[in-house]
Order: C-alpha cells, then structure tokens, then sequence
C-alpha cells in the first residue's frame, strides 16, 4: 500500500522532472526514487531539530535578553572539546563529565555576563565577544591542537520501512532537544525565576519596582542559556567531530535560524531549526551540495526582506513572543 | 570581587593571545623552534655542509612534520654523514606556519645554509619559488602545485609529483581496475565523484582525464569544507548505479563521510581514494570494518617490493628500528630529497660545494632511472626544473589493516581483491 501512495507522489515528481524549469537544475538526484527523498528529509528534520536548540539557545541571548554574544559558536566548540576529552581521553565517567561540563558552562556565563556584558552597550558586547570568540578558538588549539576529535561512535539505524530509516542517535537528538526546549519554555512560563526573567525582559524598569532584582536575574538568564549551549555542545559531539573552527559553522546556522524566526523566539528558532535542516538536505540533493549555502542565504535574505522581525514574531516587541 | 575576575580576565586575554604563537603540544616554547639539531659526519678538511628543512614541528601537523625530519636523518645516517670526504649535516628548523616558515629561512641563509629541502606541507614553497634565485640557495620542493613553477630559475628544483600527473594518474589507474577486475572497458566505466572543493585543484585534471577515456561520472559531487552532513550525497550515491566510488577529501570530511557510509549499511562497489587521506594512519584508524577492500592512490611508498628500487628495504627496516614505527610516504619523500642532494655533491669536489651556482648546476643535471633511489622515482629535470621522472604512482589496498600496494605490476606485492572478499 505504501509503495502504491509512493508511486503517485513518484508520477507527480517525474513529471516536475520534466518541466523545463526543473530539468536544468535536477541533476544531481534525478535517478534517487522516494524512500530516498524521504529518509533525506528525516535526516533534515533530525539535524535540524538540533539546530533548533543550539539556535534557541543564542535568540534567548540576543533576542530576549539584548546581549550580542558573538563567543555563542566558540562557546559551544569548546564545550564539545571539554566533552570528548572528559569521555575519550581522560577517562571520566560520562555521568560525571556531564554535570561537570553543565557546571562549568553556567560559571561561564555566569563571568560572562558578569564581567565582558556588564556593558550594555551592544556594539562594545559585539566587539568583546568576538575578541572572545577568537580566544576561545586559540586556547582550543593551543590545549586540545586543531585536530578533529571524533566520539567514535558508530549510529544505529532505527528502519520504519525496509527503505526507509533514521539515525539512533539523531533521532534521540532531536527528541531530546525538543523535550529540553519544552522544558525550558516551561520554565520560563510557570516558574517564579522565569516569570521573573520575562518580567524583566519586558519592562526591566516595572520589574524592578515591583521588587525584582533585575540584574541578578539577567545574571542567572545568561548562565542558564550556557546550560543550553553546554546541552547542545554535548549532543553535538555524539555525531559530528569537533574542530576549532566548527564554532563559526554553528554560529552562522544560528545567526540564519534566529534572525529568520525572529530574535527571541524560542519555539520559532526550533521550528525554523528544523526548516532549516530540511530546506538544506533537499538543496544539496537536489541541486548539489556547492549550492547549499548560495541559496539557503539567499531565502535568508528574501525573509528579511518580506519579513524583517522573522517568520514566526509580528511584532517589534520580540519578548513578548516567548 | 570585581578587580579579581577584571585580573582572571586579563590573563585569560594573555595567555589567549600568546596560544596563536605558541606550539600545540605544550612542550615547546619560540626558543624550541629556533632550536636547530645537526646530524654530524666524519669529515676532516671543510667545513660540514648544511642541508636545511623548515618543517612543521609544532602545530596541528607535527606527525607529517617529524616523519619529514626523521626521513632525512635517517638518509643522512645511511650516507655515513660524509660524502667524498666532507662532512654534510642536516639542520632542521620548526615552520607551523607560514610566515614561521619563511622566518626560518631568512634565519637559516644568515647562518650560512645555501642548500634546503621542502618541509612537510610545503606551505612556503611558492614564496621560495620566486626568491632563491636572487639568494642563491638550492630549494629541492616537493610541492604539487600545478602552477609552482611560474618560469625558468637556476636555483628552485621540482623533485616529487605535480598534481597534474596525480590527478591523471589516480583516473588511469581507476581505468585500470576497472578493466583488469571487473572488465569494464574506461568508456564504459562509470564513476561516482565526490569531492572537497578545497581540492578542486585535483579535481579539475581528473575531470579532464576522465573525458578523454570517456569515462562517466554518474555522481559528481563537490562540496564545500564545512559541510557537515554528508546524508544527502551517500543517499544520491546509494540511488545510483556505477562502479567505481573515487572520493577526494581531507582528514576533517573523509572520516565522518566514510563513517556515515558505514552507518547508514553502504559499500559502493569498488572505492577508490585519490590519495590525501585514504592512505594514511588517520583512516586505519576508522577499524578494518570500514577500511577492509579501500583502494587509493598514492606517490610511491616504503611498501613497494623489495627488489623495486635499491635500497627500499633498508629504508623500511633501519626506519622502523630506529623510530619505533613503520614509515609513511612522507618520510620516504625526504629521504628521496636528501638523496638527490647527495648524488648532485657526490659528482663535484667538495671544494666545489660552497659554490650555489655549482651545486644547483649538479643538481640539474641528474639523470637517474625509476628505481635508483630508493624512493623508486628517477630524476630528470626539464627546462623548468621539473621533475620528469616523478609521475609513477601506485595503488594500494587496505587489507586487514595493513596497506598492500597492489599496482602496478613491477612495485605491486600482492593482487588486488576486487571485488572485496
């Protein structure tokens, strides 16, 4: 029955091949049946999921809480370097470098904002996070070398169909970063700590005069969005190696994410995470993977254009959408 | 509480920017760079005569760097240190990078040596290219670069492979396995091409060869360095017929590529690594799950047979013995630059070897024949100083974990299995 459905949808396709349009750029997977189309966007959507948190992560610091963190990538590199050490080569325990690893972001961020974003000037935050940024990236490659290190950990197909599957480990990913994000939200909506964040966010003037200690509990929201990055930093290095430089790779995908769902919004960063992921598996099947960040920018644009706040806010004021 | 975390800080800055000039391992300081060690001879009337190497033993690239080093000694040591008399020495210098590398050299010049080899990664040699002849100073490269040569020069020497030669070799011998094994004739050979755009220079002649043997490529894709998944191309890969997977890539992208491979339950056909990375330790390292049956091209090895070239087995032996390893490549590419010095000095009087002009005169005039040297490539320059005799290369294959070369047939020691066992 599934593969009668997947013929039809197959015809459909075929005959898109034939369209003049399509045929100068399906090239690349013109001879790939379905369950190929199918497990690419399952793996997109798992990607992206992931992207959705490591994003979300950077819109809570930049959209809602207005500090420009451009240490954000570098931040979560070394996290993925902190972890692979901890497991790999020092021998620790997972269960114990995890926590670890969860305290130490929290300190960070914690110094952080305490020390380089007590400025609130944005375009001296711009320019000391990069500093940052680019400290970061050296102490890495000075402690650690600049050679990619790898968990070495092979995935285990999960198969719906006898054609079609998803990663193990991706999938769990995703899951995973969803509940996070979930549970965050939550956090943020029906605790007095992120009743109180919001509180600030919104009117940091009216927060403080109803009694709330704004400055402490900007403190505490930035070294709680380290604890995203350190979670995102962990799940990362389970299926992608950790380099110097990867930093910069996840900060642009953040930097797109987050600007095209609109700052500070956190459900919006997931779900554009995961657009994101799908959008870009299905340029580089179809077009070819040089043409993957021609246009993934390109639509970047062209949603800034038409939507300047983002797809998912309407309003300038981005902390009421979280 | 505040001036505290101010200071943590401002170490932290510090100690940050002084990591960008430091070395990798945490050993060595900028004094441990400028530190030069000599291999001594025996010789009496001349001064010992320098051969240089700037090569990276700091850094991201120290195993590359110190096979380079130790390949050169150990041709010193099996020289007797001495050539007709007159002590040689190598002097080693660390350049991680770049700008280090041509301060090396600068040094270097100013304490006498005239006479240099290129380091592993050759990553000044352009710069070498248009400077010796105004210095005067012998540089042997061993860089591939198509367009290294920009003209005719006295003093710079092309001794290894051009990526031209690579390129079309690496598609010849994808040809060949196609008709020795699975009796594919080339215009009926098809191929699946993946590669790293940063190794589009590589690319760009094996496309070449592969439209003059009509061979066609079914996947050819080229991806970008920081692409990170590699789903989407081994999905196309997995949805079309070919029969032979020649993949181009680096450390960073061949291992997650080859390990999604592996997890998402693929085996193309035959694969057949263009060199860089499939014949390297890194990739040994993936289990022999994943590199069992791996083909890949590559510059002559210390495991072609023994009888190939004249003293390859010493080579592989002593190496082993001394550094506590089996060699690579690379080390036997700075043994073969040592030991062309050493036949260009051999042919003049050692009074004669502190004349550049001279010894760049010797140098350009070696005929050697393939396996003379132990590196099996002969010498003969052309009217750019390029090497002519620097275009055999060989197929190795991953065989329960150890590299076999298995082509062509006078270096071959054992018969391809294709298709895998």
């Amino acid at each position: 029955m599934l593969n009668e459905e997947m013929q039809v949808i197959f015809i459909f396709i075929e005959r898109k091949r034939h369209d003049e349009f399509f045929d100068i750029f399906i090239v690349q997977g013109d001879y790939m049946n379905l369950s190929a189309y199918i497990n690419i966007i399952f793996n997109g959507i798992c990607i992206g999921g992931l992207y959705g948190l490591t994003s979300s992560a950077w819109s809570f610091q930049c959209g809602a809480l207005k500090f420009a963190n451009f240490a954000y990538g570098a931040s979560l590199m070394a996290t993925m370097y902190l972890t692979y050490f901890g497991i790999r080569e020092w021998n620790i325990p997972a269960f114990i470098v995890m926590p670890l690893i969860l305290i130490f972001n929290f300190g960070l961020g914690m110094l952080m904002r305490k020390v380089l974003l007590k400025n609130e000037n944005r375009g001296t935050q711009i320019i000391t996070t990069m500093a940052l940024n680019l400290i970061i990236i050296n102490l890495v490659t000075f402690v650690f070398t600049g050679f990619p290190r790898d968990m070495a950990l092979l995935e285990k197909r999960l198969y719906i169909t006898e054609t079609i599957s998803i990663g193990a480990t991706q999938f769990t990913a995703f899951c995973l970063s969803a509940v996070i994000l979930i549970g965050f939200n939550t956090f943020l909506k029906k605790t007095w700590t992120g009743r109180a964040i919001r509180s600030v966010v919104q009117n940091r003037d009216a927060a403080t005069l109803m009694g709330i200690q704004s400055e402490k509990i900007l403190d505490q929201a930035f070294a709680l969005s380290y604890l995203l990055i350190g979670i995102s930093g962990m799940l990362l290095i389970t299926m992608f190696q950790a380099e110097p430089n990867y930093g910069n790779y996840i900060q642009t995908i953040a930097f797109v994410v987050c600007v095209s769902a609109g700052l500070g919004s956190l459900s919006g960063a997931f779900g554009t995470g995961i657009l994101v992921g799908v959008i870009s598996a299905l340029i580089q099947t179809l077009l070819g993977s040089q043409w993957n960040d021609i246009v993934l920018f390109g639509l970047f644009i062209v949603i800034l254009l038409v939507r300047p706040n983002g797809i998912f806010v309407s309003k300038k004021n981005v902390a009421k959408t979280f | 509480m505040k001036k505290i975390i101010a200071l943590t800080l401002s170490l932290l800055v510090l100690i940050g920017s002084l990591a960008g000039c430091g070395n990798s391992d945490g050993k060595g300081t900028t004094e441990t760079k400028s530190t030069e060690t000599t291999e001594a001879g025996t010789g009496k009337e001349y001064e010992p005569y320098k051969i240089s190497m700037i090569t990276q033993l700091t850094g991201d690239n120290t195993f590359g760097g110190n096979e380079y080093k130790n390949g050169a000694e150990l041709a010193i040591k099996q020289l007797g240190g001495e050539i007709n008399g007159r002590k040689i020495e190598m002097v080693f210098a660390d350049g991680p990078t770049q700008e280090a590398t041509l301060a090396e050299f600068e040094r270097l010049y100013n304490n006498g040596s005239r006479a240099f080899v290129s380091g592993y990664g050759c990553i000044a040699d352009r710069a070498f290219a248009s400077m010796v002849d105004e210095m005067e100073a012998t540089y042997l490269s061993l860089a591939w670069d198509a367009d290294l040569i920009q003209g005719e020069s006295d003093y710079f020497f092309r001794i290894g492979a051009n990526v031209t030669d690579f390129a079309k070799g690496a598609i010849e011998q994808a040809a060949k396995i196609g008709e020795d094994y699975l009796k594919i004739p080339a215009d009926e050979l098809k191929v699946a091409f993946v590669y790293n755009t940063r190794l589009a220079h590589v690319m760009e002649p094996m496309k070449e060869k592969m439209a003059e043997l009509g061979i066609e490529a079914v996947v050819f894709e080229g991806y970008p360095t920081d692409t990170k998944d590699f789903v989407p191309i081994i999905t196309k890969m997995q949805s079309a017929e070919y029969d032979i997977f020649i993949p181009l890539q680096g450390v960073t992208d061949g291992t997650p590529f080859q390990k999604k491979m592996f997890e998402l339950n693929y085996t193309p056909p035959v694969t057949f690594g263009a060199g860089v990375y499939y014949d390297t330790p890194i990739f040994a390292e993936l289990g022999d799950d994943i590199t069992n049956g791996i083909m890949t091209q590559s510059y002559t090895t210390p495991y072609i047979a023994d009888d190939a070239a004249a003293g390859i087995k010493e080579f592989r032996e002593e190496y082993e013995q001394i550094y506590g390893h089996a060699p690579l490549t690379h080390a036997l590419q700075a043994y073969g630059g040592v030991y062309i010095y050493a036949k260009a000095l051999e042919s003049l009087d050692p009074a004669d070897w502190d004349d550049t002009k001279k010894v760049a005169a010797a140098v350009k005039a070696l005929d050697l024949d393939f396996g003379e040297l132990p590196w099996y490539w002969g010498v003969k320059f052309d009217e750019l100083n390029s090497n002519t005799r620097a275009n055999q290369f060989i197929t190795n294959q991953w065989i329960d974990g150890k590299l076999e070369c298995v082509y062509p047939e006078n270096l071959k020691t054992r018969d391809a299995i294709v298709p895998w066992k």
